[in-house]
């Protein structure tokens, strides 16, 4: 076997946000619904999940009469209800849309899942696809991701390699009669490490959508105000960073639903909003409690100017109590590695890096005994299923 | 002169067992069963019971809108300037500090190792049976009143019981809620026990730290217990007045909740396999964070006390963050019996709420109270229930093996005789 080169031990990649929110008219948003809540418990999506190249999305109608409504707020008016598509991916954006395009299924997929969007002009050719995702979509305010420079397929293969490395520490092998053993098992291990399938996790996953209304006496004022508060402040360390639930985070101010293009007689959002999303481990409020106990001057200076926001209180209940009501329902949640949690993945991460590392420092195999000084050091450090 | 005894006052007997089995089984069912209902229900007589999890937070977190309503017990127990009993004033937060800047975080270790002392020399004279409340608690409570706190509690029996039973008649009536006039006389009758205690520790520490002698009254002599330290100038213009009210908030505050959180954690781990295991696990791996969410676990299960109460000072919408139509009105001066304990079983943030499950993940753990009012004890009454139940697990304190002693005596919601065997441990090895 040979040197692992330096790009798989780090991939320089960093992920990149996108939302992408399209007008759904009226009369097709039932069936749209219909449609997305029919493959969430039905398709479960293992086809994208096959493919590797989307880590977490999430397909979503927001019908605009759900939108919560606090006292003095502008009432919604009927009009086209939101079609909500995030996700984040590793590398350049055209990349990342050809291939929606190119495959087989993904593109029967899409023709279906924005086939309910307004003057939708299906996945070929592929200029007026990319020209309308291009169109619908939103720039992110702010963008969190645990583990950034990890590609789909570098977390499958560290989530194998660690899971290959697990059953083979187990067998330990150090302990075998002579260095020409151990030997042999050890390459057959690196042989076929990364074939082992990646594991499922048993960690409950959430998904929070949120839109909250910005206040209305001079909207487009708190709307900049926050852009700018967003941006202005670096986006390192990211107030995410300290809720260890959390994979992945975004947040976006959407002026306005843009109408498809050629559309003249759209209707307006009454509000401009502030869309919040986020793919984490465990309940959604315990992830409100800790952002907010954590950081209560983001939460302030975010949410601080929206609809209905508790003014001047102190204690998590309240930014919980009002993000839940802003809260729409998930339709079609995707995660490449369900149940596996960010702790997992960042030392799956970690673990496939050392090992690599060391397996080039080493050449041909270990000894016994240094083996078992790393395999030790693995436990030490807290590996999970060490 | 008899003194006062909370065990005389609430014998034995059928009042005892029904009182016992409302307050103490009925009750907290009853409320989790209308907390899957409803959150808030606003009952008859201005009353109002808030069960749900985030409910019972937003009631907490607003002392403005949902006040304490405990004035008239405070003028039956001479008593200003308790925090729990105050509102969010200036006042109180003057009173905050100076209690926590007198008990503070540095003195853990300390607390620790008068309970650690105490608690071992205890178990190490005893004969492998013994009263977890009489024998073992209440000593290691009074020993840290003695020596930390720097009160002299008195050497008599009768006076030292009376003492102890006044300050957990205190808080009883306390939390009994809205003021009843057939419990203040008795009220009266315990707290007279407590007072001159007080009153006659302050007098000696003035008096000593007048001459500058300065006395230590711990273990080691270089610690200054907290009196003294107040006598010599330690806070930050805090009257003599708000010192014994402190001394009283600090004493009234422990001593009933740690004896009542003793008990029940041991009836848990009495009960429950899988608590004891979990313990067990925690002692043996010297991990006093894994034992101490075992025992707040226990606790958790086995709350202390089924309400806590606040008033509405005006008309009151709870849920504030939601739209107005989810939001529950209270009317003005309602008195809300506020269920901590049934907010610890709510199935909306709980998970599995009735599994003992001390690494659970979800909601926030409120045994101490929340937000405002939150225990200003919490720390000192975690290091006295870590170090209490490392020694009573590691001597493997289990039911006695003479069934006839295996009923718990309950003295009105309060543990009050619970026996256990454990293995004696060596004087040589257990210090
Ligand atoms: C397991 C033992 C204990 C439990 C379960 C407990 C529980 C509580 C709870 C629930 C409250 C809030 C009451 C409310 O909001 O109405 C509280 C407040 C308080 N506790 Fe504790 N407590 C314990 C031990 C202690 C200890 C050891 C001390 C003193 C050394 C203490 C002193 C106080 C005081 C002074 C307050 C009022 C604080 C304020 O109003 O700001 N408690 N406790």
């Amino acid at each position: 076997m040979g040197e692992p080169s330096s790009s798989s031990l780090s991939s320089p990649v960093r992920s990149v946000p996108l939302t992408v929110i399209t007008p759904m008219p009226r009369w097709k948003s039932r069936p749209g619904w219909a449609f997305l809540t029919y493959m969430r418990y039905r398709s479960k999506l293992h086809e994208v999940r096959q493919l590797r190249f989307i880590h977490f999305a999430r397909w979503q109608r927001v019908s605009r009469r759900s939108l919560t409504n606090f006292a003095n707020q502008p009432a919604e008016a009927d009009g086209d209800d939101l079609f909500v598509f995030s996700t984040n991916f590793n590398g350049p954006w055209d990349q990342y849309i050809d291939t929606f395009s190119r495959v087989d299924n993904i593109r029967k997929g899409i023709r279906w899942l924005w086939g309910f969007s307004d003057k939708f002009p299906g996945p070929t050719p592929i200029r007026n696809f990319k020209s309308y995702i291009h169109h619908h979509t939103y720039a992110e305010q702010h963008y969190f991701d645990a583990y950034p420079d990890a590609t789909v397929r570098d977390i499958a293969q560290a989530l194998s390699v660690t899971e290959g490395l697990r059953q083979f520490v187990a067998t330990r092998p150090e302990t075998r009669s002579t260095d020409e053993a151990f030997a042999r098992n050890y390459v057959e291990f690196l042989d076929t490490m990364a074939d082992t399938d990646v594991p499922t996790g048993t960690t409950s996953q959430s998904f929070l959508t949120a839109l909250s209304p910005i206040e209305s006496a001079d909207s487009s004022a708190a709307s900049q105000q926050i852009r700018q508060y967003l941006e202005g402040r670096s986006p390192e360390p990211s107030p995410f960073a300290d809720c260890p639930m959390v994979h992945m985070a975004r947040i976006v101010v959407v002026d306005d639903l843009k109408p498809a293009l050629g559309n003249r007689n759209a209707t307006s959002l009454a509000s401009r909003y502030l869309l919040f999303v986020v793919e984490l481990d465990g309940s959604i409020g315990d992830f409100l409690d800790r952002l907010s106990d954590s950081h209560p001057e983001f939460v302030q200076a975010v949410w601080g100017s929206c609809h209905g926001f508790p003014v001047d209180r102190t204690g998590p209940v309240f930014f919980r109590q009002y993000i839940e009501s802003c809260t729409a329902k998930p339709n079609l949640p995707f995660a490449a590695f369900p149940g596996v949690s960010v702790d997992q993945i960042r030392c799956a991460l970690d673990t496939r890096h050392r090992l690599l590392k060391q397996v080039s420092q080493w050449g041909t195999a270990p000894t016994r005994a240094q083996w078992k000084h790393f395999a030790e050091h693995l436990g030490e450090r807290g590996h999970h299923g060490y | 002169m008899a003194g006062y005894s909370l065990g005389e006052q609430n014998p034995p007997g059928l009042k005892q067992d029904l009182v016992f089995l409302a307050l103490n089984t009925l009750m907290p069912k009853a409320f989790r069963l209308v907390g899957r209902v409803t959150p808030i229900l606003n009952g008859p007589k201005s009353f109002t019971l808030v069960t749900g999890y985030d409910e019972v937070q937003e009631v907490f977190s607003r002392p403005k809108d949902f006040e304490v309503p405990f004035e008239k017990h405070m003028e039956v127990l001479r008593w200003d300037n308790f925090l729990l009993a105050m509102q969010d004033t200036p006042r109180y937060h003057h009173i905050h500090s100076n209690t926590m800047r007198l008990w503070h975080s540095g003195d853990i270790e300390w607390i620790a190792s008068i309970t650690r002392h105490t608690v071992n020399e205890i178990l190490a004279a005893g004969t492998g049976t013994i009263d977890v409340i009489q024998d073992v608690a209440k000593p290691v409570l009074l020993a840290i009143v003695e020596q930390y706190y720097g009160v002299p509690v008195p050497k008599d029996s009768i006076k030292r019981q009376s003492f102890f039973d006044g300050n957990l008649a205190a808080s009883g009536f306390v939390f009994t809620g809205p003021l009843r006039e057939s419990l203040a006389n008795d009220a009266r009758a315990a707290v007279s026990a407590v007072w001159p205690v007080i009153d006659d520790a302050m007098d000696a520490a003035r008096a000593r730290n007048a001459d500058s002698s300065g006395t230590n009254s711990g273990p080691s002599d270089h610690r200054v217990s907290v009196i003294d330290r107040y006598f010599q100038g330690d806070t930050d213009q805090f009257t003599e007045d708000e010192m014994r009210s402190s001394l009283l908030a600090m004493i009234g505050g422990y001593l009933p909740t740690d004896t009542n959180a003793t008990g029940r954690v041991m009836q848990v781990l009495m009960k429950r396999p899988e608590a004891m295991r979990y313990v067990t696990e925690a002692v043996r791996n010297g991990d006093d964070d894994q034992l101490l969410r075992g025992v707040l676990e226990a606790l958790r299960l086995n709350y202390i006390i089924p309400m806590l109460w606040r008033r509405a000072a005006g008309t009151q919408l709870v849920g504030d963050g939601k739209p107005s139509d989810d939001r529950y009105e209270v009317g003005g001066n309602r008195i809300l019996a506020v269920s901590l304990q049934a907010a610890m079983f709510d199935r909306r943030r709980v998970e599995n709420p009735k599994a003992y499950d001390p690494d659970r993940r979800t909601g926030t753990p409120m045994v101490y109270g929340h937000q405002f009012h939150y225990c200003v004890g919490a720390a000192i009454s975690n290091a006295i229930l870590i170090e209490m139940f490392r020694a009573l697990v590691s001597s493997r304190a289990r039911q006695p093996a003479d069934k006839s002693l295996r009923k718990i005596r309950w003295v009105g919601m309060y543990p009050w005789n619970m026996c256990i065997d454990y293995d004696v441990p060596n004087p040589r090895e257990s210090y």
